[in-house]
């Protein structure tokens, strides 16, 4: 009796997981932000875009250190990102994309619940991407009527990619939603990675490669977003790969057989 | 009676029949891991004739441990079927007793 029972247990298990990988969508969300993400890059060279405004030293290895006042109110998303209206561009861009990013997912997961015949309720993560968006630029409208110099207090909006964190969030969410220790894993490196792009210059990590001579003061955002962009490319088409080979692997289940 | 006959004899009386039988157990299982699921899903997944799960999500509809619906995707016909939190805690407490019945007789 035990044995059988143990059998059955694990023909549960096994059917458990049979289910999880035919519901799993979450390498397309990856994919579509990162190529959202991949997509901004123009938007970030020319960073900062008043190089009058800044005073740069060259050295002879090719590396730069510039100084200056880069900072004004530009963009809800972006308040600290340039000192003309690129900034605008960027909040622009990045709001109209991650809601195109979350319908293009609505609408995948759609397609895949009536073709594969498995519903996923998604729309906390949508709620939460989102709302948090809409949040954050409530806030920065109210905060720019209120007490400007606010804004340009601290790291968080100084480089413009404070749209990843709010994004890494929504990712975090879906990764729950999803029910996958590996997902929320990976979820919760691109809360990392998201956090990196956006506090820190990852110009200075290619520098010490030796790659500095590419580095200039108009490009030096452009590595923050493709870290985040590689991450989730990457992400996506692994998590897709995995979940492809399971398919094709996957054994009959079993559990009603005698 | 042994003691560890005793034991297995209180779990084996917390099974619900309704819940226990195989196929129906294999429902509940799929029917947790998704909102809802489609009658083809669930009759390809778990090998069945559609007779069969049919005679078999009427017992668990009739115990108010699941919810069908039926409606059209487009032009074709679709019946989706989904737990109820009966269900959910039905399944719950199934898998719980059997993990504890395999505890006692591996020990």
């Amino acid at each position: 009796m035990g044995s059988s029972t143990e059998e059955f247990l694990a023909s549960v298990g096994s059917l458990r997981h049979r289910v999880r990988n035919d519901r799993h969508s979450f390498w397309f969300p990856l994919v579509v932000f990162g190529l959202i993400t991949l997509l901004s890059i123009p938007l970030y060279y020319a960073w900062p875009v008043h190089l009058s405004d800044m005073h740069c030293h060259y050295y002879a290895n090719g590396s730069s250190t510039c100084s200056g006042t880069i900072f004004s109110h530009s963009g809800l998303l972006t308040p600290g990102f340039s000192t003309n209206q690129l900034g605008n561009w960027l909040s622009l861009f990045w709001v109209a994309s991650m809601f195109l990013g979350y319908l293009a997912t609505i609408a995948f997961y759609r397609h895949r619940a009536v073709t594969v015949g498995l519903k996923v309720r998604i729309w906390p993560a949508v709620a939460v991407g989102l709302g948090l968006l809409i949040f954050v630029m409530l806030m920065q409208a109210y905060w720019h009527t209120v007490e400007p110099s606010f804004l340009n207090s601290g790291d968080f909006w100084a480089r413009g990619t404070a749209t990843l964190v709010i994004l890494s969030v929504g990712i975090v969410t879906l990764a729950v939603l999803e029910r996958s220790f590996l997902y929320l894993i990976y979820a919760l490196g691109f809360v990392f990675i998201a956090l990196v792009s956006t506090l820190y210059n990852v110009s200075n990590l290619v520098q010490w490669e030796g790659l500095g001579r590419f580095i200039t003061p108009r490009n030096e955002m452009i590595p923050n977003v493709i870290l985040s962009s590689l991450y989730l490319l990457i992400g996506g088409f692994v998590f897709w790969a995995l979940q492809h080979d399971a398919r094709v692997t996957d054994d009959a289940v079993g559990i009603v057989e005698e | 009676m042994t003691k560890i006959n005793q034991d297995v004899s209180d779990i084996t009386s917390t099974l619900d029949d309704v819940v226990h039988q195989r196929t129906r157990l294999g429902i509940l299982t799929v029917l947790h891991e998704a909102n809802k699921v489609e009658f083809g899903y669930l009759q390809e997944a778990l090998g069945l004739t559609g007779g069969n799960l049919s005679q078999h999500l009427s017992v668990l509809e009739k115990s108010a441990l699941i919810r069908i619906e039926k409606g059209y995707e487009g032009r074709r016909a679709r019946t989706w079927v989904s737990n109820t939190r009966a269900g959910t805690k039905a399944l719950r407490a199934e898998v719980t007793a059997l993990k504890a019945l395999v505890a006692r007789l591996e020990f």
